[in-house]
């Protein structure tokens, strides 16, 4: 072996490659090429599934959290698909699941994607051939081994108790008062979801009021959180109709819960509210979101702010090991409080995939690992629905922040789909769709 | 504890040679789980099933991993093995050592390291295998068709041939469809009605067929073998049991100036009435927007003079549900009305007629006796233009697809044109001439050469009318674009075939697909033309793609063949790999809490919604619920639920987790 050679490319490195392929075209097209015969690296270990429809980001993630140094998907053809369309609908969720390896730092080049027919031995064998000798010439991929060995001891403990606010929180526009009272006197809504008075800590806190005598306890918003949050709570869903006083990021969360069943729009009464907490109007949802977001420019993502974009914009100028050892030092932070996921207005599930242990997806409680797939996770199940409230990111006690993920998603579906979430309340969920002329540069 | 075991094969030579089967069997042997593990020379022989059966009962296995060729070659003759030995089958998997290991390696030592790491990944995923059982579906053998026309008759006429009876819905009070309009037919030129008509009658009187004219599927319920079709029968005013078709009724209506549909508007027909001579079933209706008793309540002749009482004003459209196995589509399609071409006349000059309207002037039936007379003043056209590709093959205007009869039946038009107008001059303007088919290019050539029609490769951009003298205008595309001005006593339009307006709704209610332009969907271009993506329906002639008469009868019958081979049986079987919602003990019921983004994907629309309600009947939950018949078991709408409430039998994400998992240790 000649000195000058890199050590990662020693005969002696065999690196571990799973493809994840489907049944009807890229498994047929692996047999054929053993058929006729053809011969290819050994490190490939297939594993096959009916339709690329049904390969979850998740098997991607754990294949690589387990070790392996590249990872492969393959299925039909665009056209092809021998359930129509669950190609197209594998690379809409690829496209937008590169785009959040990408931020979080992973290495786009041992993640391949590719149409092979069941017709295309050739084009398997080249497929994997190129990919094995890629993969050996990039050596093991260490900083996933870091990833796996992440301890969360590692991390000194976040300092300090956050500041509190202790000033009182003032009174809210004396004329949402007047319509909250109104409506709920005039019977127009059983219960009105707002912002009162913390008892104990002063600060605004979301909560529902049923009498028109509570209406003047409402006060002014607090700095974060959403109020639709409370949605979750099925007492409060069937309280109904239900009214709510809402900001831009409240009606823009209503449209994505009605846009999947979770709440009836026509049920709910919106006080509309500037940002401060200026009354606009009482008056349905899809009127106060035209309302809401009329200024919003057609250019940026859902709900996200320019400070968050342009915070996005200089972490994605780093390079990307040091973006996967951020996220590393954040995972080792993160004390799995759920705060994010309760303080969330999208995150309904009454089971999160993270508490469900047959099969144990991931770690439940902090671990290393463990955090980071539930980072990646949690933000991949808001692609395409996240409206940038930020109550995630203002909710996690050990500030990590997420809106990072979040804006890096919300830009993704803008760019690649022109999605923007939380618009309006029909239409189908951006991951159930797809247009046949979608994007694929990145697929081979 | 499982008891697993595993069979390693040489397949002779072929896994043998490259891959030591012997160490495989040796470490797999050690795994956890595994209770019996051997290598054996040819395992898919008998004496290697046999061995399987065998160790089966002797080690009481729970499941059965066979190293050897893929699965797509014997995994059906191994589970086989297994189900006989009393073993369910779906405990048994295969893991792929030839294909896709032994075949395309040849180093031993790296080889023999993959197959392990590849019986290993197996070991460890049928573990979490569960036993499953064939779905059995009960099959109602009735088949119901949608669409009177030829396709709707002909696989109507099939499947009641074969012995299973039919339901025959067509919206018009009449069977025939475009068929029965025609004036002759390509490539023979025989008459349309001479052999559409007898079809019409058979179907009619056929025992297994019953007849629903003038009737429309209002919902269609249920899933393969079990579907549910409501059918309105919209009122006919005319009792048809005591009405004999006398025809006193149509002979006596005043109100006799309405443009006929059936004569494409240029012929005229009145109130009440049948829509032609030769309609079937002969009972006519009235149609009550333009009867004077209905729109003043006056008149009332036919009501006096029928001889039978049938005449019934108050009749009221009623509704009848039906259970059926099977659906044939044959709704057909229409042609691309004249005012969405706008450059071509747009509709405004009569004297431009669509081959449809060409093909009732040249009916011995149609409006001039099947004399060529233009709409206009009934003169004879001494020129005749015929434009091709009227709005088809034009992605400016949003049609890209060839409507493909058009060709033909321009040869034809112009052909029967030269027989009837001796001294007349026939046109066709072109892009070029498209005739695939037996005895197609033959015909073509004959109107050129036996009866002088006019071919010029062209491409016609205006038609237009100057001092009352019709103008064609056209680029000759065979020099250089030059601008040709046509001067034509009648021009005829070889409008696209478009489908029918209402080809969404319908395809909805069936829970079919539709392309871009609106043609249903077959399940596969080329292996499943006739079959859509929801089992039990099928799909027959126009309604799928423009077609002519001989690849819609012949689609109809492959339709028809469909719904008899599903009929063969009483009960279907199906591979129990289908989607599953989990149920949890109340309170939850299930961790789905009802967002359908899975159902918003599903391509099958297999995922219902379904309530929990409690004692009182108040819904407590709304849940995703998988219909068993439509599912197909692709997986998309598993990847798409975050809370993973959903999971797909014989592809779990615990099968799949533990297969990775083993894989990678």
């Amino acid at each position: 072996m000649s000195e000058t050679q890199p050590a990662n490319t020693t005969n002696g490195f065999e690196p571990r490659i799973v493809a994840f392929v489907c049944k009807w075209c890229t498994y047929a097209g692996a047999d054929l090429a053993g058929t006729s015969r053809m011969t290819y690296a050994p490190n490939v270990r297939t594993l096959m599934l009916p339709c690329t429809g049904r390969i979850d980001v998740s098997f991607v993630l754990r294949a690589f959290l387990d070790g392996a140094d590249g990872v492969i998907v393959s299925g039909c053809h665009p056209g092809d698909c021998h359930y129509t369309a669950g190609n197209y609908r594998a690379r809409r969720r690829w496209t937008l699941f590169r785009d959040l390896l990408d931020v979080m730092g992973f290495d786009l080049n041992r993640f391949d994607l590719a149409w092979i027919s069941a017709a295309e031995g050739t084009k398997w064998v080249k497929t994997i051939q190129t990919f094995t000798d890629k993969i050996k010439a990039m050596g093991p991929y260490e900083p996933m081994r870091l990833i796996a060995k992440i301890k969360t001891t590692d991390v000194a403990p976040v300092a300090g108790p956050r500041a509190f606010q202790f000033e009182a929180a003032p009174a809210a526009d004396s004329r949402l008062i007047a319509a909250v009272g109104e409506a709920l006197t005039g019977g127009k809504v059983k219960a009105v979801v707002g912002w009162t008075r913390n008892a104990t800590l002063s600060r605004p806190r979301p909560s529902w009021i049923l009498s028109p005598d509570a209406a003047g306890e409402l006060t002014a918003p607090g700095k974060s959180g959403n109020l639709a949050r409370l949605l979750k709570n099925p007492k409060l869903k069937a309280t109904l109709p239900l009214g709510l006083v809402a900001r831009r990021s409240e009606a823009q969360a209503l449209n994505v819960l009605a846009q999947e069943a979770q709440v009836d729009p026509a049920q709910l009464v919106l006080f509309a509210t500037d940002e401060t907490g200026k009354f606009l109007e009482t008056t349905d949802l899809a009127t106060a979101t035209t309302a809401l977001l009329k200024d919003w420019p057609a250019d940026r993502p859902s709900g996200f702010s320019d400070a968050t974009l342009k915070a996005l914009d200089e972490f994605l100028a780093q390079p990307p090991a040091e973006r996967l050892a951020f996220w590393r030092e954040q995972s080792a932070k993160c004390i799995r409080c759920y705060a994010c996921r309760g303080s969330c207005p999208l995150c309904g599930c009454e089971q999160c995939f993270a508490d469900k242990n047959q099969p144990q997806w991931f770690p439940t409680a902090a671990d290393g690992p463990g955090n980071f797939a539930w980072h990646v996770i949690r933000a991949f199940h808001l692609a395409g629905r996240c409206v940038g409230c930020g109550a995630c990111t203002s909710a996690c006690p050990a500030g990590i922040p997420l809106d990072l993920l979040n804006a890096a998603m919300a830009r993704s579906a803008l760019k690649h789909f022109s999605h923007r979430s939380g618009r309006e309340a029909r239409g189908v969920p951006l991951q159930s769709d797809y247009l046949p002329a979608d994007q694929e540069d990145f697929i081979l | 504890m499982a008891r697993i075991g595993v069979f390693i094969c040489h397949c002779g030579e072929n896994i043998g040679k490259t891959v030591d089967c012997a160490r495989v069997a040796e470490a797999t042997r050690r795994l956890p789980g595994v209770a019996h593990a051997v290598d054996y020379r040819y395992t898919c022989s008998e004496p290697g099933q046999a061995q399987i059966r065998a160790a089966i009962k002797e080690h009481h296995l729970t499941g059965v991993v066979v190293g050897a060729c893929s699965p797509r070659m014997h995994e059906n003759t191994f589970r086989k093995a297994c189900a006989t030995a009393g073993l369910n089958p779906y405990l048994c998997e295969i893991a792929n050592l030839r294909e896709q290991c032994s075949w395309v390696h040849s180093d031993r030592e790296l080889a023999t390291q993959k197959a392990i790491d590849i019986v290993r990944s197996v070991v460890a995923r049928v573990q979490r295998n569960t036993a499953l059982s064939p779905i059995r579906v009960p099959v109602t053998r009735r088949a119901l068709v949608i669409g009177g026309g030829i396709a709707g008759i002909q696989a109507a006429l099939d499947i009641a041939d074969g012995g299973t009876d039919v339901i025959l819905v067509e919206r018009s009070p009449s069977l025939g469809g475009h068929m029965a309009q025609l004036s002759e037919t390509f490539p023979t030129l025989d008459c349309s009605q001479c052999i559409m008509t007898p079809r019409m009658v058979e179907a009619a009187s056929h025992p297994r067929i019953r007849l629903e004219t003038y009737s429309e599927v209002e919902k269609i319920e249920g899933y393969v073998g079990n579907f549910e079709v409501t059918i309105r029968r919209k009122a006919r005013s005319v009792d048809p049991k005591k009405c004999t078709g006398c025809g006193t009724c149509w002979q006596k209506c005043p109100q006799k100036k309405l443009a006929s549909e059936f004569d494409e508007g240029l012929g005229l027909r009145t109130a009440i009435g049948i829509p032609f001579p030769q309609a079937v079933p002969n009972k006519p209706v009235i149609d009550r927007a333009n009867c004077i008793k209905f729109k003043t309540g006056r008149c009332g002749a036919c009501q006096k003079l029928c001889p039978t009482g049938a005449v019934d004003y108050e009749q009221q459209d009623e509704t009848v549900s039906e259970k059926v196995g099977a659906i044939v589509v044959a709704t057909g399609f229409q042609v691309l009305p004249k005012d969405q071409l706008p450059a071509y006349a747009g509709g405004q000059h009569p004297d431009v007629v669509t081959g449809l309207q060409f093909e009732r002037l040249a009916s011995a039936s149609g409006p001039t006796g099947g004399e060529i007379r233009r709409p206009s003043d009934g003169k004879t056209p001494q020129t005749v233009v015929f434009v091709q590709c009227a709005g088809s093959r034009d992605r400016e205007k949003g049609r890209a697809y060839c409507s493909k009869i058009c060709c033909m039946y321009t040869a034809k038009h112009a052909m029967l044109y030269r027989h009837k107008v001796h001294g007349g001059r026939a046109i066709v303007l072109c892009m070029d001439v498209r005739t695939p088919g037996k005895g197609y290019d033959e015909f073509y050539r004959r109107a050129i050469e036996q009866d002088g029609v006019i071919y010029l490769r062209s491409r016609a951009s205006r038609i237009y009318s100057e001092n009352g003298q019709l103008v064609v205008q056209a680029a000759d595309t065979l020099n250089g674009g030059e601008r040709m001005d046509i001067k034509a006593d009648m021009v005829v339009l070889a409008s696209a075939a478009i489908p029918q307006a209402d080809v969404r709704v319908m395809a909805q209610k069936l829970g079919v697909g539709y392309d871009a332009d609106g043609w249903l969907s077959e399940a596969h271009p080329k292996l499943r033309p006739v079959e859509t993506n929801t089992a039990g329906i099928f799909l027959a002639g126009a309604c799928q793609g423009p077609k002519d008469i001989p690849e819609t009868v012949a689609q109809a019958s492959a339709a028809a063949a469909k719904a008899l081979g599903l009929f063969a049986n009483s009960e279907l079987q199906r591979d129990p790999v289908v989607a599953r919602v989990n149920r949890q003990p109340p309170p939850l019921f299930s961790t789905c809490i009802g967002c359908f983004t899975c159902a918003a994907a599903c391509p099958y629309k297999a995922i219902e919604r379904e309530e929990i309600r409690d004692r009182q009947g108040a819904v407590i939950k709304r849940v995703a619920r998988v219909n068993r018949g439509l599912c197909q078991g692709c997986g998309t709408c598993v990847t798409l639920c975050r809370s993973k409430s959903i999971d797909l039998d014989g592809f779990t994400d615990e099968e799949v987790f533990s297969a990775l998992e083993a894989l990678m240790e």
